[in-house]
């Protein structure tokens, strides 16, 4: 059998800062977190009373209810038993996601080569394409917090890392 | 006579940097600032290109996009680009350029001798011939002639050229005075406003016309703009073509900088139109002669680089417009005659000699022009300057559905308002003349409009190319379309303008028919006694302007081409040797050892002897949780799985409604209110659709929740005689009967045992939430050594699962295969509530004995998969095929599996194998060959 | 007239004043023994055969634009019959046939270039892929064979193959025989032949409603006035469905946008069609030098001409990763033709609905290639009122049986 490509590229490591012209990425380390549906108020209520949901590109507290869709969140920061409580289901999900937190000069540049979307008119779903694939995200003050599925992590590093940054013309 | 270089003129130049490039292998000079265009017209011969068709010579003719002759290879730092327009290319120092189609050079051509063939091969010629004895005999030659320029098989041109989103308030597109006027209005309002501009400098023809605005020069204006617009948050971007208008407003633009060009897609809240106008030249006989130029081209050329086109000039023109160009040349010190077609002119400009009642007739010349004919009467000039009117740029406004309608008055084809969701101004809109585009603009973006003394709306005397002339007269310069094609197009019936553009190739060159479509069209319209309107217009496709494929490709390419989704452990399995390949989308081990046939022999061995670990981790593993679990499930699978009990696994198949298979896997049931459904690692996210389907269309979706969790858990399967052994030493209590799951904990992890077998041997499959992966991974590394075991890939994998006759979807199921085909016929029989794909098992194709159906083969070599299964007598044809196909170590032969018509009923006959010709026997048995009783399980 | 050297040569002296028109723009008439919709290759290859085989001229092609101008001028130009199952095999192996001496036949240059097809594999996966095709047309007569790495390489030496490419070329299937032809000399070709049999070519005329009595087919009414006929053939592509709905006939058919893509005419630097399985990019180079490229549809169902930039970027960059010298050219052209897809695609051809009704389409992507094929078949079934065995399984009847002919999912490539 013929040797097929050597993919040699490597993500980023947990609690792994890198910075890249203008652009400092860092992997969060993974908050415990849970997949919810349905009645999600009252899920938040039950494991994370006083957080909220929240939607694209919006200021995250330590505790939120990320929403993927209509009726499914990634609750980030608490975690609770797997299966069908009241109204809503939960499934563990620790890892799940890995959170690239992005600062620097060149922050929103990095964005609009990733997304289309318009990030300042927000959306009740932190769900988006990005750099051609589904993620998520949030924000934290100038940090730009993207969520991508734990096996896309190693793409969205090299994606992130051989960026072409663009000086103001 | 050629073209000279003024030694005062030219905004764009920087005489204190001189550069040197060389074309043809001749030296020219310039500077910086110029294009090679603009360089080669002050500097170089006339002949600067040899037509595609005839190969006759050819000079500049125009400043920008619409130039159809001066194309060339550019090599730049050792690097060639073929087919690069020279009106936009920046001439740089050491720039080398070669004509394209030309050999040796477009001065000493060797093909030119084509042109004394010309009657032999008009449009359309080789329908009519290169029949007999076939096109192949004559293509080779043809092909070799035809194509541009050259392709560098050595230069590679980098991927990095980025994409950006934008949107913003409003979109200018062109900073003519319309537009500026209009970005102007709409900054001073607040409004964030990006203007983008095709050349490197602001005010379109402004620039080489002037023009006084709101009382000060031009350029004043134009920085007011600028400022404006910065104020208000919007941008500005030159050097950029706004090149396509797609769904929903979306523009895409390509922007050149000098580090790396940028792919834009913008998407405007409005966007405005203002790319201006081109200008159409005159149709005298012998109009392709190096030395006939746009007349507007050549006032550019002289403006801006202080490139004087010629020495002694004729201006051959029907409108006021024109009479500055003869100005301004005559100031630059050359003679210009300038021949109005009108009754009526205006007066002389100084210096210049103005005739009324003009018709251009031909034009004398060779390799450059001698002179013109006009009345009758011959004319001594080195530079015809031609001006027939301007052809409004409605590109963009088209592509977003846009209509047009012919305005006689304007003698142009101008968008129809509210056809597009583009408002369109200035010359694009047939708006001629510095006072009205301005007003045009500023009352487009709701301001008021700039003052100038300038009010003039600019007319043309209509010129169109005379049907009734002698001589050969040019419609298309590029692709050599004459009249007399136009005219023949009609004769033949190629009379709607789509069949006269791909009968006669007008329109279809590299200018993209700027100065072709619209003599193209009056021609026919003449020739078949229609009107404009009448005879149609032809459609606008992206890109507006020639863009290249690397800007539109961008970044992704290697790394980022397809990327594929990554294992959790994938470092630590190549600390173990691992040999990585793709499956369906995810990277994986095939084997642990670079010798990869012997290895995966080894491990297949290995995994039925003692015992081995191998990573399922990209297995799909979808939650379904609630009270509606039960009822959504029994209707998305074929099998009922309401009646599986908790604690317990049960194997199903999810079908299309087409009752075709469209996964299978084991369902795992937990816990009373929860199921994890497994998909095959290449299509998870269909079968989470597939469900998702029904659980919102059919089912109460506040009752059940689909949650994706694949990437969540780190699955390892052990598998083996040792395997229980292996798992007690590490810690891991396997009282966990046969298709069985139980939820435990390892250490503090949360570890869940399912006892499932897609090996035929005692399996555990152990899944850890993803953090607890490289702990679990490291301890069985450990105790792996310890019971003689070994890591395998996936390849022994599917080595293991032939053995047992277990299929995997797609390899061992093609796109007609349904359960009963498998040897599932039972919930078929049984089911009489509704599932999906119910229906169509009932079909007469779906209840047919001649079926291809699941076996398993024996032979005495390992068959080729994809071989075809034929009979033994009869006439050869197929039956099926094989779909899986190995040597097995632990039977010591080869097995394999296979569809074939009635298989089920040919157990033990001999068939036939047939692969590339040749045709070999096989015996046909169970799909099962290994411990058929499973009581190694 | 007859097309030949010697007639160009004659032209030359007569200042090419002698060419008649390639096919008579014919006014409709009161009634036709049979009259097929829609002007296209299918279409008008329907009149010819009607005509050159079944001696029927009574006959119209109704066309509402110019003829040629839906898919038939918007394709990639690709003719092949590389296919896996035996009955598309005989399909499109009837129409290479047709058009392998179709230039002659027609006295018309289509420019027919069997250069040949490679349908590159990247993994041991579609090289098992590429084993199934190959051996399937063989059995079914057809050429197609399995080609090694090297011997791949060798027909595209510009593809990358450097060891960080993320599809290496490891072998594939070859037909030799495969190619392309310049698709708007095809429609031409046909409608001056069928013209010169006496066929009614009219275009600018749009149907709007057919008439049935008692359970036949009785005619058709148009913007230019109603027709009588009792054999109609419909091969209108996306405007079949809409057609045969008002005949209270469904079809399984969904459109969508397929965008083409063509770059500036260069010397030659590609002598075969390449279809890649990895990218499930296509690409051939015209006689011109301009590359015609292709890919996926674009996803999002309509019937507007024109496709999106997520498609363009995807199949484009396919390309550079291929060919990562072709970064140098540029893009000339792109559009979008609108194809109508049906679940297992395959065309459908047969009768539907009332008496005299016969359909020709659900064509989807691959419509140019079978034109002949299509013609004949569409042809015999009016000429006869029966299927022609070729045609048979084909049957709009086969949604019912439950008997689809479903290649994308049998050869494992995306069609």
């Amino acid at each position: 059998m013929m040797k097929e490509r050597d993919w040699t590229d490597r993500a980023l490591a947990e609690g792994e800062t890198m910075t890249v012209a203008g652009l400092t990425i860092h992997l969060a380390p993974a908050a415990p977190s849970c997949l919810i549906s349905g009645d999600l108020e009252a899920a938040i209520a039950a494991l994370a009373p006083g957080g909220r949901s929240i939607g694209l590109f919006q200021d995250r507290p330590l505790i939120a209810a990320i929403r993927i869709a209509r009726d499914r969140a990634l609750l980030v920061g608490a975690t609770g038993e797997p299966g069908w409580h009241d109204g809503y289901a939960i499934s563990p999900a620790t890892g799940l996601y890995t959170c690239f937190q992005i600062s620097g000069a060149d922050v929103m540049d990095a964005l609009t080569e990733g997304t289309g979307a318009d990030l300042t008119a927000s959306s009740p779903a932190a769900s988006l394409q990005f750099a051609g694939i589904t993620c998520l995200l949030t924000r934290q003050g100038k940090l730009a917090e993207l969520w991508v599925e734990a096996a896309m992590a190693t793409y969205v590093t090299s994606w992130l890392m051989g960026r072409v940054p663009m000086k103001s013309a | 006579m050629s073209g000279w270089r003024h030694p005062d003129l030219g905004t764009e130049i920087d005489r204190s940097k001189p550069l040197t490039a060389e074309v043809d292998w001749t030296k020219i000079r310039g500077f910086q600032g110029d294009t090679l265009a603009s360089a080669l017209l002050a500097s170089g011969p006339r002949t600067i290109a040899r037509s595609f068709k005839y190969h006759r010579p050819r000079g500049l003719y125009g400043m920008g996009a619409e130039e159809p002759n001066a194309l060339f290879d550019i090599t730049r730092h050792g690097t060639t680009i073929p087919n690069e327009r020279a009106t936009l290319t920046p001439l740089t120092d050491g720039l080398k350029a070669r004509a394209v189609n030309a050999s040796p050079t477009a001065e000493r051509d060797r093909a030119r001798w084509l042109d004394l063939l010309h009657r032999t091969i008009p449009a359309g010629f080789y329908y009519k011939t290169f029949m007999a004895g076939g096109w192949h005999l004559y293509e080779p030659r043809i092909r070799a002639m035809a194509g541009l320029g050259r392709l560098d098989p050595n230069t590679n041109p980098p991927a990095d050229t980025p994409t950006r989103s934008a949107t913003c308030d409003l979109l200018v597109i062109g900073a003519g005075p319309a537009g500026l006027a209009a970005a102007k209005a709409a900054a001073e309002q607040g409004r964030a406003v990006w203007l983008i501009e095709d050349a490197t400098y602001l005010g379109g023809a402004l620039r080489w016309r002037g023009g006084e605005i709101d009382g000060d020069d031009w350029t004043d204006f134009a920085r007011a703009t600028d400022t404006a617009i910065l104020n208000s948050d919007g941008r500005i971007l030159t050097n950029t073509t706004a090149w396509g208008a797609f769904d929903h407003g979306l523009i895409a633009a390509w922007q050149r900088r000098v580090d790396h060009d940028v792919h834009w897609r913008i998407r405007p809240a409005e966007t405005i139109l203002a790319t201006g106008a081109v200008e159409r030249p005159l149709w005298p006989a012998q109009n392709d002669r190096p030395g006939v130029m746009s007349a507007e081209a050549a006032h550019h050329y002289l403006t801006l680089y202080g490139a004087v086109a010629g020495r002694q000039l004729l201006i051959a023109t029907g409108s006021d417009a024109s009479y500055a160009t003869a100005a301004a040349f005559a100031a630059a010190g050359a003679r210009v005659t300038l021949a109005d077609a009108r009754d009526v002119s205006p007066d002389a400009p100084d210096g210049v000699r103005v005739l009324s009642r003009q018709t251009l007739q031909a034009v004398h010349g060779k390799t450059e022009t001698w002179g013109a004919t006009l009345n009758d009467q011959y004319h001594s000039a080195d530079t015809v300057l031609v001006s027939g009117g301007f052809t409004p740029s409605v590109q963009l406004h088209c592509q977003s559905g846009g209509k047009l309608d012919w305005n006689a008055e304007k003698d142009a084809l101008v968008p129809r308002p509210g056809t597009s969701h583009m408002k369109v101004i200035g010359a694009a809109n047939g708006t001629f003349g510095l006072g009205p585009a301005l007003a045009e603009g500023a009352t487009a973006a709701g301001g008021l409009a700039p003052d100038t003394p300038d009010g003039t709306n600019w007319r043309w005397h209509p010129a169109r190319p005379d049907i009734d002339a002698s001589g050969r007269i040019w419609i298309d310069l590029q692709n050599d379309v004459t009249l007399k094609d136009v005219k023949l197009a009609a004769r033949e019936g190629f009379t709607s303008v789509e069949h006269l553009k791909r009968y006669t190739t007008l329109g279809m060159a590299t200018d993209q028919g700027r100065t072709s479509n619209f003599p193209g069209l009056a021609a026919m319209a003449d020739a078949t006694g229609r009107s404009i309107p009448e005879t149609g217009t032809t459609t606008f496709r992206p890109p507006v302007r020639p863009v290249p494929l690397s800007v539109i490709a961008g970044r992704r390419r290697g790394d980022l081409f397809n990327p594929l989704k990554r294992l959790p452990l994938e470092d630590a399995h190549r600390a173990q040797g691992a040999v990585f390949r793709e499956y369906g989308g995810w990277l994986r081990p095939s084997a642990y050892g670079e010798d990869e046939a012997a290895t995966i022999q080894a491990e297949t061995k290995a995994a039925r002897d003692t015992v081995a670990i191998y990573d399922a981790s990209p297995l799909g593993k979808l939650d379904i949780i609630g009270p509606g679990a039960q009822a959504l499930l029994d209707f998305a699978f074929y099998n009922r799985l309401s009646t599986l009990n908790p604690g317990r696994a049960r194997y199903a198949f999810l079908l299309r409604e087409s009752g075709i298979v469209f996964d299978d896997g084991v369902v795992l049931r937990p816990s009373d209110d929860r199921f994890v459904v497994s998909a095959s690692s290449s299509h998870v996210d269909a079968v989470r659709l597939l469900l998702e389907d029904p659980r919102q269309g059919r089912f109460d979706p506040s009752q059940v929740a689909i949650h994706d969790v694949t990437q969540a858990w780190t699955t390892l399967t052990v598998t083996g005689p040792r395997a229980r052994e292996l798992l007690a030493a590490v810690g891991i209590d396997v009282d966990v009967p046969h298709m069985g799951v139980a939820e435990n904990t390892w250490g503090d992890a949360p570890l869940r045992i399912a006892r499932i077998s897609f090996t035929g041997d005692q399996s555990y499959e152990l899944s850890v939430p993803l953090p607890h992966g490289p702990a679990l991974h490291a301890r069985l590394d450990v105790a792996l050594n310890a019971v003689d075991g070994r890591w395998i890939g996936l390849e022994a994998v599917m080595i293991l699962r032939a053995e047992k006759g277990y299929i995997v979807i797609g390899k061992d199921t093609d796109g007609l295969t349904m359960p009963h085909d498998l040897g599932w016929g039972g919930p078929r029989d049984i089911r009489g509530d509704e599932y999906l794909g119910k229906q169509s098992l009932f079909t007469e194709a779906a209840m047919a004995a001649d079926r291809r159906q699941l076996v398993g083969l024996s032979t005495t070599n390992v068959l080729p998969t994809g071989a075809h299964l034929v009979p033994l007598d009869g006439p050869c044809r197929s039956l099926g095929f094989v779909t899986s196909s190995y040597q097995s170590p632990n039977l010591g032969r080869p097995i394999a599996l296979a569809l074939l018509e009635g298989g089920t009923a040919m157990q033990g006959a001999e068939i036939g194998v047939f692969h590339n010709g040749d045709v070999q026997r096989a015996r046909v048995t169970q799909a099962c060959t290994f411990d058929p009783e499973g009581e190694r399980l | 007239m007859k097309y030949s050297a010697f007639t160009l040569a004659r032209e030359a002296l007569r200042g090419q004043s002698g060419w008649q028109p390639a096919w008579v723009k014919a006014k409709p008439r009161d009634a036709y023994d049979a009259v097929i919709v829609g002007g296209g290759g299918h279409g008008l290859a329907t009149a010819y055969y009607l005509a050159k085989t079944h001696g029927l001229t009574r006959v119209a092609v109704l066309e509402k634009g110019w003829i040629g101008g839906g898919n038939t001028g918007r394709n990639t130009t690709v003719i092949r019959s590389n296919y896996f199952y035996p009955e598309s095999v005989a399909l499109y192996d009837l129409a290479l046939r047709l058009y392998e001496g179709l230039s002659r036949e027609l006295n018309y240059n289509i420019m027919l270039s069997q250069r040949g097809m490679l349908i590159a594999a990247h993994t041991p996966a579609q090289m098992e892929i590429c084993n199934r095709i190959a051996n399937a047309m063989q059995l079914n007569g057809v050429d197609g064979r399995l080609m090694e790495a090297d011997e791949a390489a060798d027909k595209v030496p510009l593809a990358n193959q450097g060891a960080r490419v993320r599809y290496k070329l490891m072998g594939g299937i070859w037909q030799g025989r495969a190619g392309v032809a310049r698709h708007d000399a095809v429609a031409w070709g046909y409608a001056r032949a069928a013209s010169a049999l006496g066929v009614d070519i009219i275009e600018g005329c749009e149907v709007s409603d057919i008439r049935i009595e008692a359970g036949r087919v009785s005619g058709i009414e148009t913007n230019l006035g109603p027709i009588r006929t009792d054999r109609l053939g419909l091969a209108a592509a996306g405007a079949t469905p809409g057609l045969a709905a008002k005949v209270g006939v469904r079809l399984p058919i969904h459109t969508y946008a397929l965008q083409a893509f063509v770059s500036e005419p260069v010397k030659p630097i590609l002598d075969t069609v390449l279809l890649y399985l990895g990218t499930g990019t296509y690409l051939s180079q015209s006689d011109k030098g301009e590359l015609v490229i292709g890919g996926g549809l674009d996803r999002v169902p309509t019937h507007g001409q024109h496709g999106n930039l997520p498609a363009q970027e995807q199949v484009l960059s396919g390309l550079l990763e291929m060919f990562p010298s072709f970064g140098q050219l540029k893009l000339l052209r792109q559009w979008g033709g609108v194809v109508d897809v049906v679940p297992d695609s395959s065309p459908i051809l047969g009768p539907a609905g009332p008496k005299g009704l016969y359909l020709n389409c659900g064509w989807g992507t691959g419509g140019f290639k079978a034109i002949p094929a299509g013609g004949t078949l569409l042809a015999h079934m009016l000429a006869t009122g029966a299927h022609h065995p070729i045609s048979k399984p084909f049957d709009l009847d086969r949604f019912r049986t439950g008997r689809l002919i479903d290649e994308a999912a049998g050869s494992g490539i995306a069609h």
